[in-house]
């Protein structure tokens, strides 16, 4: 598959075009076995498509994104076109607006090809936890393509979109993309509005692109980053304009990078992992980057931190699926009462309701102080650790996850031991910092093995300059 | 932080809080997962936070970008919202332009 900035470039000279990119996606779509879509939107697809290349014909394009075809999680709200978070609780609902991320992408010429699916309101590693059928990596069957983003990675992956948009809160993004062998982007926290998007854990969400090359990511942020006055947690900087910068970026640009990393992760990993980490480090230096350790101490209790905050976020967000309003309603309740809990004890799967009863407790009387409040000031001392580092290196490498996609099946046996692969993508996401995951190598038995990028806050041009000059090393 | 014990009481509790009906067969697993995302929790005990503001958001840590240009927060200003047809197509019963619901006063 060829980059989203060279094929607008043939677009343009009319080598190709949007309806033959599109029918080429829905094929593609149409003849996988995966079940990644929740809703496929072929005939709205081909009337984007006709439309963009009517722009085209008359050198009219909107942008690098026009008549490029596109998935988004189904996190994500779209006007008139079923969202249902992979739950069962909103397996109907047809949002009557559209959310800032949805608008903007087909604003700027997008085929929206279709909403694909996810864990359940992005709670899990796996795509696993919903009510849908389970997707799978497309990289080989008997593997997962890891979550909660797993479907947007596989349909990058297997060619029925050139991009996704999907969300990451504690790795969501990050983690598919290492395991399908794409790209995944986590922007700083605050740079993309949330308006529209699913509220899972608020002060850690963020929308997140995939795709296959970093070069796509500057084509893709540039129209989710203007300012959006409907969400006040995002940052007033404006549209991120990086395109012709990455397109000339180069490997000696990574000359004299400092790049930091920590063996207790590196360590922590299984072997395949970390002879790719140690290759990693070796490769930096060989583009002439200085190498440093560096030490997080606070970062090994991320895991209790993040699902402590995540979890109480989480009880508080999904409070307002009360069955009167919009989603499932019981039709077992006489009372309202009733109506409440049948309806959400109906429409909410195992793992939402697992989440939302260990954020209850910690925020319930009694426990606040000892739990929520206690996770807060030692996020405050990860977010502390990164400050520090960051005066010793430009990034911090680290592995994606311990090791390289999990079999089918396996978060089944013990839901609290998925939690703990969360542990390399999660302590960034406490401190809102942006990080990506780009692929590097793979184990004897071909399953992609990513590695982790993590940059300075609001600094996502340097982190992205830099995986791009990386990415064309030869 | 002392360690804890959960019980099935405790449990259905907090279920209630979160109006979730735990089922008795059910009480057990939920019980179980609880008690070791909790147990793993502990380690918070060993870290000390003495003096330390706690962060509830990033945002807080970059609060000078953020109001360096008042657009970050929007104007007060009174505008269109969506039609009333519009917010009740996803209504579960909805009549005469509203929504619709069981008894809210019920019986003792």
């Amino acid at each position: 598959m060829k980059d989203i900035f060279h094929l607008h470039e043939q677009m343009k000279l009319k080598k190709t075009s949007a309806v033959e990119l599109t029918q080429e996606c829905l094929k593609n779509a149409n003849e996988s076995k995966n079940p990644v879509f929740i809703s496929k939107l072929d005939d709205r697809a081909l009337l984007q498509a006709q439309r963009a290349q009517e722009r085209f014909s008359k050198n009219q394009s909107l942008s690098y994104l026009d008549g490029i075809p596109f998935t988004l999680k189904d996190l994500f709200i779209t006007q008139d076109i079923r969202t249902t978070a992979s739950s069962k609780i909103l397996y109907n609902y047809i949002p009557p607006y559209d959310g800032y991320v949805s608008e903007n992408l087909q604003k700027a010429g997008g085929v929206l090809i279709g909403k694909v699916s996810c864990d359940q309101f992005g709670m899990g590693s796996t795509n696993e936890n919903t009510p849908f059928p389970k997707c799978f990596n497309p990289v080989n069957d008997a593997y997962v393509a890891g979550g909660s983003s797993g479907a947007s990675a596989a349909s990058v992956k297997e060619n029925s979109s050139y991009y996704s948009i999907g969300t990451d809160t504690g790795g969501s993004t990050r983690l598919p993309a290492h395991f399908c062998g794409i790209v995944g982007y986590k922007p700083t926290y605050g740079r993309v509005s949330r308006y529209g998007q699913i509220a899972f854990a608020s002060s850690l969400d963020q929308a997140a692109p995939l795709a296959n090359s970093v070069l796509d990511m500057g084509c893709i942020i540039e129209h989710i980053t203007s300012k959006d006055q409907r969400d006040p947690t995002q940052a007033p900087l404006g549209a991120m304009n990086l395109v012709s910068q990455l397109s000339q970026a180069k490997p000696s640009d990574l000359k004299g990078k400092k790049i930091g990393y920590s063996s207790y992760f590196i360590e922590a990993c299984d072997s395949e992992v970390k002879k790719a980490m140690y290759e990693a480090i070796d490769t930096f230096k060989k583009l002439g980057c200085e190498c440093v350790e560096i030490d997080l101490p606070h970062a090994k209790y991320s895991v209790s931190v993040y699902y402590l905050i995540a979890t109480s976020e989480a009880s508080a967000n999904l409070a307002r699926f009360d069955g009167i309003h919009f989603g499932h309603r019981t039709n077992q309740a006489s009372g309202l009462e009733e109506t409440y809990i049948k309806s959400r004890t109906e429409g909410f799967g195992d793992e939402v309701k697992r989440r939302i009863l260990i954020g209850t407790f910690s925020l319930s009387s009694g426990y606040q102080d000892a739990y929520f409040s206690k996770a807060c000031k030692v996020r405050r001392l990860i977010s502390n650790d990164f400050k520090e580092a960051f005066n010793k290196c430009d990034f911090i490498l680290n592995p994606v996850c311990a090791s390289a996609a999990f079999k089918r099946g396996e978060s089944k046996s013990d839901p609290f031991k998925m939690y703990m692969n969360d542990l390399f993508t999660i302590p960034a996401s406490l401190s809102g910092l942006p990080c990506l995951s780009i692929p590097f190598s793979q184990t004897k038995e071909g399953l992609p093995i990513g590695i982790q990028l993590i940059g300075k806050s609001f600094q996502d041009e340097e982190l992205l300059l830099s995986a791009r000059a990386f990415e064309v090393r030869q | 932080m002392a360690k804890l014990s959960v019980t099935s009481e405790q449990v259905k509790h907090v279920g209630k809080l979160a109006k979730l009906e735990i089922k008795d067969s059910e009480v057990e697993a939920f019980k179980e997962h609880l008690q070791k995302v909790l147990d793993y929790a502990q380690e918070l005990a060993e870290v000390n936070t003495d003096g330390i503001e706690p962060l509830f958001s990033p945002v807080y840590e970059n609060i000078d970008i953020y109001t360096k240009d008042e657009s970050y927060q929007r104007k007060d200003e009174i505008k269109e919202s969506l039609a009333n047809e519009a917010i009740l197509r996803n209504a579960p019963e909805k009549s005469q332009g509203q929504f619709k619901l069981n008894a809210v006063i019920e019986e003792e």
